[in-house]
């Protein structure tokens, strides 16, 4: 297998390193200090690369290889980060720090969020187009609480946590697809490809903001209506915690939704299945009647929450706090 | 009416007196001007040292007119107007209309004095690019058949005429995107950027496949043209009305209708009322507030696979992906 390392840094000296590499050990064809075609031996297509603003630089891949190859970006003491869209057809694997990561449209985590602190060993498929863009963003230029934050998002946006470096992977957002959408449709040579790529970088600079400053944790969609009616069913659960769970045939009629949209919708929207939220607010409530002190037993207590038998109560309780409820009981003393 | 002299430039040496003028200040990158003139956003910015932009999203409240008398002759204004209302500039004693149903572009050389005149009422959506001539040249300096074209633009002397045209379907859009994004964020300074760059392009681009169309239609033709396309618009719910239908409606043949609705949008009737559907359709979508169902028989859509099927078209994904990972 072939191997290509190379490392990023702000300005273009990892470029000059890197299609050095690349034209004397592979017969790579540079134009004009930006395209780099590869020999067609090796893959067809190549890299472009641009400077856009100081601290602010861009690489396209655009190729399909026929030999298995194996490209390490190495760590390096840059301040900056790499934002990473990936369009490609297949997946491909991105390796960092011994994990394997795919990383890949169909994968459907086509953006990654990398330090430049980290070392990435790249894996392209072969026989498949690949469409990348990395932006070499300096760190200064992503000043903004966003990045720090992200760290604390990290189990939600399926990232990996290592000691002080930032690294995360997301969907890529449709604004940031349509904007990518119009430039894989060009081609290198087009007059104007080097000014309209460089517009596209802070055009995705300035949704990747938007998005991540925000932090709206909005992770679905859902039409209004369909709020609503989960939001009635939610009431109509909550109103009822002393009674049986009624059923999700039941709920679904009342949402006017059928069995399976509904317990989908509803899992989005309360992130568990209705049974379980029920269950879960019923314990709180439960949790509430124990301590309050105006009961003589825990059977009372389970009687009045409508759960058959007390050992049942006690085993849900169990699971949701981790305690058994003669813990919290407090007798009533009157 | 006020009347005000103003220079424009790619130094922001213009933005103080222009300011002034206005009864205004200038506050970052904002020009704040009081409510009786505007209301609105004037957003000024220099992009890199030979490209500046200025911002408009207003709505006037009094009648002015600007003249500009530049300082400088070394660039070239290119401005994008999407004013509904009541718009007019002035040059040669030609009064030319212009906004969103008119001329919506216009090309000029900074050592061109000219009059703009806005009426009360009018809703101006503008972006003035300000580009070094030097700057252009570099762009084209590897396209040689258009160096003639491009050095006869630039040439003060022999262009003394306003070049007016309507913009492309692809810079609407790229201004529309601008336009969704708020002023006060911290990222539209890069949103503001990227568009300008990319209309640039865009620019360059038409020029260089010579489809920038700088000759100057019928002023009737044009106004036929347009209130077909308001037509066309205006009824976007509903089916495509046909072309003999749409000719006979401003008293064309069907022949010249189509030959002149392809000179001066670029597309034909058809593509362009599916163009303004396709659109409106993910704006809706956006809006969370209809299912894809319900967007296509809004928009009368044989069927939502026929839908489906456009829209993937045109945007690269299916409205599905579409929806689910806008942010």
């Amino acid at each position: 297998m072939m191997e290509i390392s190379h490392t990023y840094t702000l300005t273009a000296d990892w470029q000059k390193q890197f299609t050095q590499q690349l034209v004397e050990e592979m017969g790579a064809e540079l134009i004009e200090e930006k395209l780099l075609l590869m020999p067609k031996s090796i893959a067809d297509g190549g890299f472009y690369f641009t400077g856009v603003i100081p601290g602010l630089s861009v690489v396209i891949w655009d190729l399909t290889f026929k030999k298995p190859i194996k490209i390490n970006s190495l760590k390096s003491d840059d301040d900056l980060y790499i934002i990473h869209y990936n369009l490609s057809d297949g997946i491909n694997l991105i390796n960092i720090q011994g994990a394997n990561d795919k990383i890949g449209y169909k994968s459907n985590l086509g953006l990654g969020v990398f330090d430049n602190v980290v070392d990435k060993v790249f894996h392209p498929i072969i026989g498949e187009r690949i469409f990348a863009m990395r932006l070499l963003v300096a760190k200064d230029l992503l000043n903004f609480p966003v990045i720090n934050g992200t760290k604390n998002e990290h189990d939600k946006r399926k990232a990996k946590k290592s000691k002080s470096s930032v690294f995360f992977y997301d969907h890529i957002d449709s604004e940031s697809m349509l904007i990518i959408h119009d430039i894989k449709s060009k081609s290198f040579q087009d007059p104007a490809f080097d000014i309209y790529l460089k517009g596209v970088v802070f055009r995705l600079l300035g949704t990747f903001i938007d998005r991540y400053s925000k932090q709206a944790p909005i992770l679905h969609y859902m039409p209004e209506k369909e709020i609503e009616f989960l939001n009635i069913t939610k009431e109509y659960l909550l109103d009822n915690l002393f009674a049986n769970f009624p059923g999700i045939k039941f709920l679904a009629n009342m949402a006017n939704m059928s069995v399976s949209k509904y317990t989908s919708s509803f899992k989005k929207m309360f992130v568990n299945s209705p049974n379980h939220f029920f269950i879960r607010e019923r314990m709180i409530l439960a949790n509430k009647l124990l301590k309050s002190g105006s009961f003589d037993s825990l059977m009372e207590v389970s009687k009045e929450l409508n759960f058959c038998t007390l050992s049942y109560f006690s085993l849900k309780y169990y699971k949701q706090f981790g305690r058994r409820p003669s813990d919290d009981f407090v007798k009533n003393t009157l | 009416m006020k009347k005000i002299t103003h220079h424009y430039g790619v130094e922001l040496d213009w933005v103080e007196p222009l300011a002034e003028e206005l009864e205004g200040k200038v506050d970052g990158n904002f020009i704040l001007v009081p409510d009786y003139i505007h209301t609105g956003d004037r957003y000024v910015l220099n992009c890199d040292p030979n490209i500046s932009a200025l911002y408009l999203d207003v709505v006037y409240h009094s009648e002015i007119h600007f003249r500009q008398v530049n300082k400088t002759d070394d660039f070239i204004g290119v401005y994008y107007n999407l004013t509904e209302g009541r718009v007019a500039l002035l040059s040669d004693d030609n009064i030319n209309r212009i906004g969103k149903w008119s001329y919506n572009m216009a090309i000029i050389d900074s050592a061109l004095h000219s009059d703009y005149i806005v009426k009360r009422g009018s809703e101006t959506f503008a972006l003035n690019i300000f580009i070094k001539k030097e700057a252009i040249k570099e762009y084209f300096k590897n396209n040689l058949t258009q160096k003639k074209h491009i050095d006869n633009i630039l040439n003060p002397e022999k262009n003394t005429i306003i070049n007016l045209t309507r913009m492309s379907n692809k810079s609407y859009n790229l201004l529309m995107d601008l336009r969704s994004k708020k002023v006060e964020d911290t990222s539209f300074e890069f949103h503001l950027k990227g568009t300008v760059l990319n209309l640039i392009a865009e620019f360059i681009e038409k020029m260089s496949f010579d489809e920038i169309i700088i000759d100057t239609v019928n002023e009737d033709d044009l106004a036929h043209i347009m209130r077909s396309k308001i037509y066309l618009t205006e009824n976007i719910k509903g089916a495509f009305p046909g072309i003999p239908f749409l000719a006979k409606e401003v008293n064309m043949s069907v022949s010249k209708y189509k030959k002149l609705f392809r000179k001066i949008t670029g597309m034909t009737p058809n593509y362009f009322f599916m163009n303004s559907k396709l659109l409106e359709s993910k704006r809706l979508l956006e809006e969370k507030q209809l299912t894809i169902r319900q967007v296509s028989e809004k928009l009368n859509f044989s069927g939502s696979s026929y839908f489906i099927i456009k829209f993937k078209e045109s945007f690269g994904m299916s409205p599905k992906n579409f929806i689910k990972q806008l942010q």
